[in-house]
């Protein structure tokens, strides 16, 4: 998870960088941890509705409904499964959805582009929300996604490059979800249990030991739009950033990138989120902002519910990037996989504790293998499982096990 | 109601120091009222020069006594003293002659080896034939043509206060002719005007680390009289007074404060910087949001309600590395005034106060300059006389922090940035006669820091003024100022290449000041004047930078406007105890909309006794250019908009009254003031605004309407082996959006909000302890409530990650501030011969090292929590050197 890190705004460099510049000029500029405890939370309680999703135009829509929950409530959140949800139109016509525990279907493959759409969510006990009926925004395909390297060689960041052949200003929101596979840095021919003792590993065994999966969903906000712009052009425009050392670029990469046209309006809202979320702090930060978003609540006005609801079609590019491709990837850069040592067979059980596994027998100089000393070196080098999984994508394109 | 209270409390504060006794007049007396029954009981002239020891005196005589004439001459005798008469005219003098007591020319630190009698005759003649020089406090100066005394109570002495060594203007010294009250100060020319009854007087002349001197005059008409006033060079033990502290008392005007150089040389800052803006903040009522950043707030007012003037030239900018330094040379600035509620009628345009920080003339004795070096910065300067009527003083500052920045790891991915800065200063004064003179001051400052490859900043200072100062007539003197001041900024990102830009901004403004002063009468002098200062504002440009950028160019309209005002004000006393200064100024803008606002400023001050006084004062202020920031502190990209026909200008009053009383021989001053404050029209942004190149930025702001109030209590020592202040402050800062109230969709729900600099305790400590006249340390302590932030209350789990709810705006305070400072200062030696003068500062900044909080925030880390952060600026101890050669 390294990569995280990395994935801040520009802003966030900004900020940092006036703390450790103070910081390097005087040694002593720091950041603590803060526990929200130490906010004292219970005077200002609040419980507000959260409408999460967008009515997708030709898909279905997927709309999550719960509470905000207290600061220091453990992670989680708290669903409301027994709303009724809904799309309507201008003209009150509607397509239901279904529930699902707090995760809300509506089939909207068959909206109409020319009209106009609101999403209505009727809690029990809370009454009525609605966002605000909205034409369809029509999202202009993917043209490209690309990758470049930063100058150092350190990160590589996915790239988007879309446009709009109409002349209104362009405003635009991705998400994406990769999938990677990766290899183990060694290939064991060995296996070691404490029941079993030392065992060689049949070729399955190895290529269940070689190649996992892992997959990441977005979090960040990524936005971007063409007000200023000469031509209706998002070229190139930033989305992860993926470090040299980072798994993801050990084999086989995967993105899949979802682009969304939204209102001005929209932009705005999640211009403010991603702020709230990942600017604050510093000396010239700005302060936090109030994000209302567009879902009122029908019988009480004045109260706040939040979340966005755009009513837009989507359009989805994935992209492959491999090894080679990537050219930056280092995959041991500690060096912690390279170190191999052998060790004597009295010591193989409190390797096997601490972490270790075996790899291969020492080669005596007769050429035999000495079954009492074989070379070990760290679990997950020699067996991915211990950072992945075997959850392979079903659109995998490669037939590795 | 609450301003009643404050009131009170300042009443109540004061109390104690009203209980001052008065002398017998028969027994315990001083030789001065000895003297003068002497002259009393005899016809011919009586001239006594007091010698230094004279006031430590004491007498008693039978007033009743047929012999009065003989006693007093007995006693004079016993003393020491000699009757001798001359030309009809008595003379008292020390018995050994003039040469046992000091030597005439003593302040011309050049003892001449002359016979006695050469220098009786010196004297005498000199009391005789009064030169036009003050150097002596043992002669009498005549003023006027004795043949052709002047008709009527009292005439005009007028002239310059110059420092000795350097011939300097002194500013800010007081002199205070204690018959008839009559009291003036040097101003910022060092020039000075008084009113004196004919007849004989005694002007007290004090400063801030000056020798106490006494001006003996006799005086039969106008006149002119340059004061020569000595820096002291030893810690004395006499009893000493000293602008600083009679200043207040004396002053009409409320909430001003002034520090000299010198002063804020010794106190410890941050780097060891000496820091001239940085120091009001150790003032009761200046607070800012935290330290390290840019901008201060006066009573409650926001950081553009400040006007910042150096040599009278409006700096938009006035820091340096984010706000750690403010852009000011120490070596070269001689004082700053800061007025925080009376704001004198020829000031305008800010409605929350004016800080006037102005620059030395230069030696006109000889070049002499220095050079310095501190953890960050090297500067140097020069200065000396062109010729025999001209000055010049120029001052270099720059960073070579960069260094530092290496220092990063490599991967931090901070390496890349750099941070730079300096400025120049330059004054020429050149003195055509004694009534004029012209002053031209020029100032930039540059200041660029770029946080990666990718994104750069950089912003420019430049101020030019021209200053001519006439006194065409002994009542009525001029002042007629121009200038061009010069702000811009730009930025450019090039993150990605297809949208890479550059956004600048700029401020020009040109202005034209003509201020004149007159002595109406022994009772009122009136100060009036006329203005125009025009503005030309480039509010962005947002270009493409590089081939690849697609950005479209766009230029925002230029703003321009002309702001224009007149003032009258009158300085009245009405009784020996009661005076008043009353003005108003008119203040007029044009841009697409004409503004028109009358200004009142009324402040009046009471004597209870020479050393208690009461003051009052109401004064209300109009502001027509805005800054707009969505930040907390002054950043490198604020906006600033002029008034126009959606923005409506700021307005502002306040009223305040204050209690001022000196104490232990006048060598404890305290003060408590209280204030009540309104601000209308301050202008809040709406959640989310972007205000860079927003070419409808009044849709985006909210107008916002400001109370502040607050008690200051202060005591001061000026001088004396232990000096420095402490201060304590409560006040309150509150803003709310204007006529909503209960809105939902307003600010906190239109309701009264703690504005970001609210911190309602602060207690300041400003000390000094000399050991030796080399050696001193000093120590600084701070403390304050919180400062109030928002803070999120609830979270949510959405679109990936948690997100926060932020609840009302500054609803939570951070912990309270608490910082310790302590330096040890050597001073250089004072063997006059030495080519140069060494003198190191050694210190640590936050000698406690508390983890003071700068600010708390959130975010998401990763998907899965949200985690709370504090952010320490100064966080633990920081030590530091300061070198400075003088030559």
């Amino acid at each position: 998870m390294e990569d995280i890190q990395m994935k801040k705004g520009l802003f966030r460099y900004n900020i940092l960088f006036v703390w450790l510049f103070a910081g390097m000029l005087l040694f002593s500029a720091c950041i603590y941890d803060f526990s929200v405890s130490e906010l004292d939370p219970g005077k200002e309680e609040v419980s507000l509705i959260v409408v999460e999703g967008d009515i997708a135009v030709g898909d279905y829509s997927y709309i999550k409904v719960y509470t905000t929950i207290p600061l220091e409530a453990v992670n989680g959140t708290s669903y409301i499964t027994n709303a009724r949800v809904w799309v309507e139109d201008g003209d009150g016509m509607k397509v239901q959805g279904t529930s699902q525990t707090g995760l809300y279907a509506i089939n909207t493959t068959g909206l109409s582009y020319d009209r106009e759409y609101k999403l209505c969510v009727d809690i029990p006990g809370r009454g009525l929300y609605e966002s605000k009926l909205q034409p369809v925004i029509e999202t202009p395909p993917i043209d490209s996604i690309t990758f470049s390297i930063k100058d150092d060689n350190t990160e590589l960041y996915i790239e988007v490059t879309t446009h709009n052949d109409s002349n209104e200003p362009l405003y635009c929101k991705w998400s994406y979800e990769s999938d990677w596979e990766f290899q183990s840095y060694h290939v064991p021919q060995l296996g070691y249990s404490p029941s079993l003792g030392m065992y060689e590993l049949s070729d399955q065994q190895k290529s269940i030991m070689r190649n996992c999966w892992n997959s990441e969903k977005s979090f960040d906000i990524y936005v971007a739009n063409t007000e200023d712009l000469s031509k209706n052009l998002i070229y190139k425009q930033r989305l992860n950033t993926i470090g040299y050392a980072d798994k993801k670029l050990d084999y086989l990469y995967s993105t899949l990138i979802t682009q969304t046209a939204i209102s001005h309006e929209a932009y705005v809202y999640w211009s403010n989120i991603k702020k709230n979320s990942s600017e604050l702090g510093g000396i010239f930060a700005p302060q936090p902002v109030e994000v209302k978003g567009n879902i009122i609540s029908v019988s009480n006005p004045d109260e706040v519910a939040l979340g966005y609801v755009s009513v837009s079609t989507k359009s989805v590019l994935r992209r492959y990037i491999t090894r080679e491709e990537a050219e930056i990837y280092d995959p041991d850069p500690e060096g912690e996989c390279a170190h191999v040592e052998p060790y004597a067979i009295d010591m193989w059980p409190d390797l096997y504790a601490s972490n270790m596994s075996p790899l291969t027998y020492v080669m005596l100089e007769s050429g035999e293998l000495n079954r009492n000393e074989a070379r070990w070196c760290m679990n997950f080098c020699s067996d991915c499982r211990y950072t992945g999984t075997k959850n392979k994508p079903s659109y995998w394109p490669n037939d590795h096990i | 109601m609450k301003r009643t209270i404050f009131a009170l409390l300042a009443l109540l504060f004061a109390v104690p120091f009203m209980a001052a006794g008065q002398d017998n007049y028969c027994r315990n007396i001083g030789i001065d009222s000895l003297i003068s029954i002497f002259r009393n009981i005899n016809e011919a002239p009586v001239y006594f020069v007091p010698d230094r020891m004279a006031s430590n005196l004491i007498f008693t005589i039978n007033r009743t006594s047929l012999t009065l004439d003989k006693d007093i001459r007995e006693l004079l005798q016993e003393k020491g003293y000699v009757i001798s008469g001359f030309n009809g005219s008595l003379f008292i003098l020390k018995n050994t002659g003039f040469t046992a007591t000091l030597p005439v020319d003593y302040f011309k630190s050049e003892v001449k080896s002359a016979k006695r009698e050469t220098l009786q005759q010196d004297y005498i003649d000199a009391l005789m034939n009064a030169s036009n020089i003050a150097t002596s406090q043992d002669r009498v100066y005549v003023i006027g043509n004795k043949e052709y005394p002047k008709k009527g109570g009292a005439a005009y002495l007028s002239g310059y206060v110059r420092d000795s060594r350097s011939g300097e203007p002194a500013v800010g010294v007081v002199l205070y002719d204690s018959k008839s009250k009559a009291v003036a100060q040097s101003d910022a020319y060092g020039f000075y005007k008084i009113l004196l009854p004919l007849g004989e007087s005694a002007l007290d002349v004090s400063g801030y680390s000056l020798e106490d001197s006494k001006v003996n005059l006799m005086v039969y008409g106008d006149g002119v009289l340059d004061v020569v006033v000595k820096e002291k060079v030893f810690a004395l033990n006499s009893v000493v007074v000293s602008a600083e502290n009679t200043g207040k008392l004396r002053d009409n005007d409320i909430g001003i404060e002034k520090v000299r150089i010198d002063r804020i040389k010794r106190v410890p800052a941050v780097f060891g910087e000496a820091d001239v803006v940085k120091i009001i903040l150790t003032l009761p009522g200046v607070k800012s949001v935290g330290e390290a950043s840019g901008g201060f707030n006066v009573r409650g007012g926001a950081t553009d309600q400040n006007l910042v003037l150096f040599n009278g030239g409006t700096v938009y900018n006035p820091s340096h590395l984010f706000g750690v330094f403010s852009a000011f040379n120490p070596d070269v600035v001689n004082d700053i005034e800061l007025y925080k509620s009376s704001i004198p009628v020829e000031y305008g345009g800010r409605i929350s106060s004016v800080l006037d920080v102005r620059s030395r003339e230069g030696n006109n004795k000889k070049i002499t300059g220095s050079f310095g070096v501190g953890l960050l910065t090297a500067r140097a300067h020069i200065e000396g006389p062109v010729g025999k009527n001209t000055t010049f003083i120029f001052g270099a500052r720059g960073t070579y922090s960069d260094w530092m920045l290496g220092l990063l790891p490599e991967n931090s991915g901070y390496n890349n940035g750099t941070a730079s800065f300096y400025d120049f200063t330059l004054g020429v004064n050149h003195k055509f006669n004694e009534k004029n003179s012209i002053h031209l001051n020029g100032y930039y400052s540059m200041d660029a820091f770029k946080f990666s490859v990718d994104t750069s900043y950089k912003y420019r200072n430049a101020n030019a003024s021209l200053r001519w100062k006439n006194n065409f007539h002994e009542k009525h003197s001029m002042e007629f100022s121009a200038g061009y001041d010069y702000y811009t900024y730009s930025t450019f990102d090039k993150y990605n290449p297809s949208t890479a830009y550059k956004l600048s901004f700029r401020i020009s403004q040109a202005y034209a000041r003509l201020k004149f002063k007159s002595l109406l009468s022994q009772n009122h002098t009136i100060t009036y004047g006329l203005e125009a200062l025009g503005y030309d504002l480039a509010p962005g440009s947002y270009l493409p930078y590089g081939k690849e950028s697609i950005v479209l160019p766009k230029v925002l309209d230029k703003e321009q406007a002309l702001e224009g005002a007149v003032y009258l004000s009158d300085s009245w006393k009405i009784t020996e105890k009661l005076f008043l200064d009353y003005g108003a100024r008119m203040t007029l803008f044009k841009s697409d909309k004409f503004y028109a606002a009358p200004e009142l400023r009324i402040s009046g001050r009471y004597m209870f006794s020479p050393k208690v006084s009461f003051k009052a004062g109401f004064n209300s202020m109009n502001q027509y250019i805005h800054m707009l920031s969505n930040s907390t502190a002054i950043s490198p990209t604020d906006i600033w908009k002029l008034s126009d026909r959606n923005i409506e200008p700021q307005t502002g009053w306040q009223a305040a009254v204050g209690m001022y009383a000196s104490m232990a021989s006048n060598r404890l001053e305290a003060s408590v003031e209280a204030y009540y404050k309104k601000m209308n029209h301050y202008l809040d942004y709406k959640s989310g605004a972007v205000l860079v190149m927003n070419e409808n930025i009044a849709a985006d702001v909210v107008q916002t309407e400001g109370k502040a109030y607050g008690i200051e209590a202060m005591i001061k020592k000026p001088l004396g082996k232990l000096n420095g202040w402490l201060s304590y402050t409560y006040s309150r800062a509150q803003l709310r959006e204007s006529g909503k109230k209960g809105d939902p969709s307003a600010i906190n729900g239109g309701n009264w909000y703690n504005a970001s600099f609210d911190k309602p305790h602060d207690f300041n400590l400003v000390g000094n302890y000399k050991f030796t006249h080399r050696f001193s340390i000093s120590l600084n302590a701070d403390y304050s409530t919180g400062r109030p932030v928002t803070v999120p209350i609830s979270k949510y789990y959405y679109n990936g990650a948690y997100r926060l709810y932020y609840g009302s705006r500054n609803n939570y305070r951070i912990p309270d501030y608490f910082r310790l400072d302590a330096a040890i200062n050597v001073e250089p030696t004072h063997k006059l011969k030495a080519f140069t003068h060494f003198s190191f500062t050694v210190g640590v900044y936050n000698v406690t090292g508390r983890k003071n909080v700068y600010s708390v925030y959130f975010e998401s880390e990763g998907n899965s929590e949200i985690k709370g952060y504090k952010l320490s600026v100064f966080g633990s101890q920081i030590p530091y050197v300061n070198l400075n050669f003088k030559f």
